[in-house]
């Protein structure tokens, strides 16, 4: 048949491609050089920038949309999102204060009890979603406003005092290594610690097939439904590390911590070429959208710049982010 | 020999019998073709022996051993595997994890990739399936394509027996040959298959036997040698309508191999 | 075959790398686009480059000050720091500084951390902030000191900030409130001669160490009347956040609760504007008093048409003026800068109109 005689002339290619054309092909690509763009006009053209101080402050800035980026990775390649960060990391950085000051337990402690709070949390949207079959796009909308008011209730609205412990301040909002801030080292042992995660191991490969077929992965014996719910307790838990540091280095919470964070959160991996259709996404990707929005943030500050123009052009970003995906993802199936 | 064999299986949804004592024994090797009308019970003993569903009453066993499935996990550990379309793949992911999708090699909690890719072209090579390259995300391939890497993972996580759903649906004419190639592979492997086709040109070129549902119960059992598309449709329509049928069935099936069932399908 | 098969992925490869250069390029764009802007809102806003044009315009200031670089960073970009701007700018245009008014569109405690972060990364001359809590902007204002920058703070100081060594240009917020609840006594007494009844104490914003300060001043002149008077008016908060439309509705809630329980609406803020517009819809004007804190244009035009019985200002436009010129002393010669309190001005239907043709002048 003509179909013998066509295939059996297909070369193998299992191995052929260079290291140069493996990152042409990756997902991160179209992020990976606009992050490079960027960087590079920020170094020549804007003042100040170039600077070890400002790249690492930067670096800084970076790290709570990092580490949450990071939760929100695992569930939106699994096939879920959690609309609720900022109100989760807002409630819990009061949680913590709240057990410091008013229970006046010992800071790790209150740090373990957070932790376990947030993988709590976690578990509820997780099991509401998954058992109860509703949108986790609904149930984590619900849980915005549920721990937004928590937060408030626990507050009474104004902000609360956190600890004064100098140790607590230096681990978590000090300077690690000059002035490489304490943040960006939680947030790259957060990432790499996940990113490895997610890429090489077995509950990685899990999440992946959880997103891209649900269905598929049953069928293949995978618990898609403990993967997903173990994904919303990671967000949770790390939503609680996010609220730690963040009492550690400003030494207070605010009931409004994290307000609106949560599409900062969701637009850093989406710009990082995760697709909110499930199955596409990573730490890598995370990393670069928020940065992108990081430095753009930076440079416009430093230019000069009205600060309502980072809103429009941190919209653009998403936008042509979003598009490109599309456009790759329509017009090169084989390549994805 | 019987591999795997079912006894007098009944299974009630609400008021509805959906399986009415169905009995058979299907041998090492022998690919059956299970055929019947909508509604027949085809679904329903499918899902009661990949696990899926447990049935009121009734005996399933492997090598003479009984079974007792409460979930497909368990199907899979005594080596019954079933093969959705499209309920198989996920497409964003390569080749080989998809080979592999749920068993991958590990090495400390670690993917052996390397290895996962090396057995899957071994895997692949050895069903005589030609994919360029096991890194190629499978959303890009043919349906055929698909359908060979679905099965081939079916095979490798050690289905000796192995139920396909529609197998050849929805793929052109090259592709469909392509799958049931694959299928008198596995055979020659000594592999048991159970094909659910509505295509009875495609059940008489691969399987031994056709085992033909109606209302739940099993109609006829035909060897292929000793049967005809004609002799098959009576059996699937029922008496009644068997005969208005088969002056048409005979004129289509000698003139364009094209099965008057399912124009759309085979075209 | 074999050619083909391997051509396919360079093609893919080619496609991809145009479309990589196409996202940069689009970024790169958008950033061009923005600081091209920067001249024309620069000349619009008066923060003046400082170009040889620039330092002619401000011939009056002593050479050690010109051309200097300022930036002021808010907590929250919201229609009151409009006159704060105001003053900051202009007194940057007659000194010759490039000016930079800042601050996120919604509070967020993280955003406007590192938002006065990347300020001082910036190394201006001179550093204006709002401090709205005792401790999470303590390490940036600490960071700016180090660096050179001489920092002060406006609007909202919070307990605590003089151990920073820094001066403050803003209203002493117990103390105002205290002014505001004489207010909302006298303007019940006016429309009702009620003897009981709820105060509502409206809040824009959860967090804020201002608000909540003035609220303390406005209970404690209840409280201190209350023992006076022999009355028994209560208190009680309302958060209705600055989204017209959500506050009107909670408003608008609360009254429909218990309808005769309210002897008055009073703000911390422009809450008042809410009520106004809730009343005036339900026709329920003078059925209680209604007042709050600050002089934007709403609360004005409320007071006008008597929906709005009183507001308390704080001289938003010496928020930035004055700020500005303590920062200037503290650059040359160096004094350091303390606390100037800019007030709590009482604007009712009696000094309406001056006051409102004054802030127009800060409009355009």
């Amino acid at each position: 048949m003509a179909v013998t005689t066509m295939t059996d002339d297909v070369a193998v290619r299992d191995v052929g491609s260079s290291p140069w054309r493996r990152l042409l092909r990756v997902h991160e690509f179209g992020v990976l050089v606009a992050t490079a763009v960027i960087f590079l006009y920020c170094a020549l053209f804007v003042n100040h920038f170039l600077t070890s101080e400002n790249l690492l402050s930067v670096a800084q800035q970076i790290a709570f949309i990092g580490i949450i980026g990071t939760g929100m990775t695992l569930l939106i390649v699994a096939g879920e999102i959690d609309l609720s960060v900022g109100s989760q990391y807002g409630f819990l950085s009061v949680v913590m204060a709240y057990t410091l000051t008013e229970w006046h337990l010992p800071i790790l402690v209150a740090s373990g009890l957070v932790l376990v709070l947030g993988a709590l949390i976690g578990l509820v949207f997780g099991v509401v979603t998954t058992f109860f079959k509703v949108p986790s796009f609904v149930v984590t909308l619900a849980g915005l406003g549920i721990l937004r008011g928590f937060a408030l209730l626990v507050t009474g609205g104004v902000p609360m005092q956190g600890s004064t412990s100098l140790r607590y301040h230096s681990i978590t909002g000090g300077n690690a290594i000059g002035s490489l801030a304490a943040q960006t080292v939680w947030m790259a042992v957060v990432m790499l610690a996940f990113g490895w995660i997610l890429s090489r191991t077995k509950f990685g490969f899990d999440i992946y097939a959880t997103g891209g077929n649900m269905k598929a992965a049953l069928n293949a014996g995978i618990r898609a439904v403990r993967v997903k719910i173990i994904c919303f307790c990671i967000t949770g838990a790390l939503c609680g590390l996010a609220g730690i540091l963040l009492v550690g280095w400003l030494g207070s919470a605010n009931p409004l911590t994290g307000n609106g964070f949560e599409l900062s959160v969701i637009a850093a991996v989406v710009v990082g070429g995760a697709s909110l259709a499930g199955g596409v996404g990573s730490i890598t990707g995370t990393l670069c959208g928020a940065l992108v929005a990081g430095l753009i943030a930076n440079a416009l500050v430093l230019l000069g710049v009205d600060g309502n123009w980072q809103q429009v052009a941190t919209g653009a970003l998403i936008l042509a982010a979003v598009l490109i995906n599309r456009f790759i993802a329509t017009r090169q199936p084989s390549m994805r | 020999m019987s591999v795997l064999e079912f006894t007098d299986l009944r299974k009630r949804f609400g008021g509805v019998d959906a399986l009415r004592g169905v009995s058979l024994r299907i041998g090492e090797g022998e690919v059956i073709g299970l055929m019947g009308d909508n509604g027949a019970g085809k679904s329903t003993l499918m899902k009661i022996l990949c696990g899926a569903v447990r049935p009121d009453s009734g005996t399933i066993t492997m090598d003479g051993a009984p079974l007792h499935m409460r979930s497909p996990r368990d199907a899979a550990a005594a080596g019954i595997a079933v093969v959705y379309q499209d309920l198989a793949l996920v497409d964003q992911r390569d080749v080989a994890t998809n080979v592999f999708l749920g068993q991958e090699p590990t090495r400390h909690f670690v993917v052996d990739r390397r290895r996962m890719r090396r057995e899957a072209r071994q895997i692949l090579e050895d069903l005589s399936i030609r994919i360029p390259s096991v890194r190629l995300p499978v959303g890009g391939l043919s349906g055929g394509q698909r359908q060979c890497i679905a099965i081939a993972r079916a095979v490798h996580q050690g289905g000796r027996v192995v139920l396909l759903d529609e197998p050849t649906a929805a793929l052109g004419p090259e592709q469909q040959a392509n799958v049931l190639r694959l299928i008198t592979r596995l055979r020659d492997r000594g592999t048991s298959v159970v094909v659910v086709s509505h295509n009875v040109d495609h059940v008489l070129a691969v399987a031994d036997r056709v085992v033909v549902m109606r209302a739940g119960q099993i109609q006829g059992i035909r060897d292929v040698h000793a049967t005809s598309a004609t002799d098959v449709v009576g059996l699937i329509l029922g008496d009644a309508a068997s005969e208005a049928v088969s002056h048409m069935t005979e004129a289509a099936t000698s003139a364009s191999a094209v099965n008057p069932l399912e124009p759309s399908r085979s075209a | 075959m074999t050619e083909h098969s391997s051509s396919e992925p360079r093609r893919g490869l080619t496609r991809r790398s145009i479309l990589g250069g196409g996202l940069g390029l689009a970024a790169a764009g958008a950033l061009a686009a923005c600081s091209s802007n920067k001249p024309a809102a620069a000349g619009t806003s008066g923060g003046t480059a400082a170009t040889s044009d620039a330092a002619g315009a401000a011939a009056g200031a002593p050479s050690a000050l010109q051309g200097k670089k300022v930036m002021f960073v808010v907590h929250d970009k919201n229609p009151f720091f409009a006159p704060v701007q105001k003053g900051f700018e202009n007194f940057g245009k007659a000194m010759g500084w490039t000016t930079q008014f800042m601050g996120p569109p919604s509070f967020d405690q993280t955003t406007v951390v590192n938002m006065m972060k990347s300020a001082v990364s910036a190394k201006p001359d001179g550093l204006i902030l709002t401090r709205i809590d005792t401790t999470s902007y303590d390490d940036v204002i600490k960071s700016a000191i180090a660096a050179g920058i001489q920092v002060i703070l406006s609007n909202v100081a919070s307990e605590g900030y003089e151990k920073l060594g820094v001066g403050f240009v803003g209203q002493d917020f117990v103390p105002a409130g205290v002014v505001a609840g004489q207010q909302v006594l006298k303007a019940i007494a006016k429309h009702t001669g009620r003897k009981d009844g709820a105060i509502i104490i409206g809040k824009i914003q959860a967090g804020n160490s201002a608000l909540e300060q003035r609220g303390q001043g406005i209970k404690q002149a209840v409280d201190d009347y209350n023992k006076a008077n022999g009355t028994t008016f209560t208190t009680e908060d309302l958060m209705v956040g600055t989204d017209e439309a959500a506050a009107v509705g909670k408003i608008g809630d609360r009254y429909t609760r218990d309808p005769n329980s309210i002897a008055c609406w009073a703000g911390t803020a422009f809450e008042c504007q809410f009520v106004s517009t809730w009343a005036k819809s339900k026709n329920l004007v003078g059925k209680f008093a209604n007042g709050g804190f600050d002089m934007t244009t709403p609360v004005l035009a409320g007071i006008t048409d008597g929906s709005i019985d009183y507001t308390i200002g704080q001289n938003p436009y010496a928020q930035g003026w004055v700020a500005s010129a303590l920062l200037a002393q503290q650059i040359y010669p160096g004094y350091p800068s303390f606390h100037y309190d800019t007030g709590a001005e009482v604007v009712d239907s009696a000094n309406v109109a001056a006051v409102t043709a004054r802030e127009a002048k800060l409009a355009s």
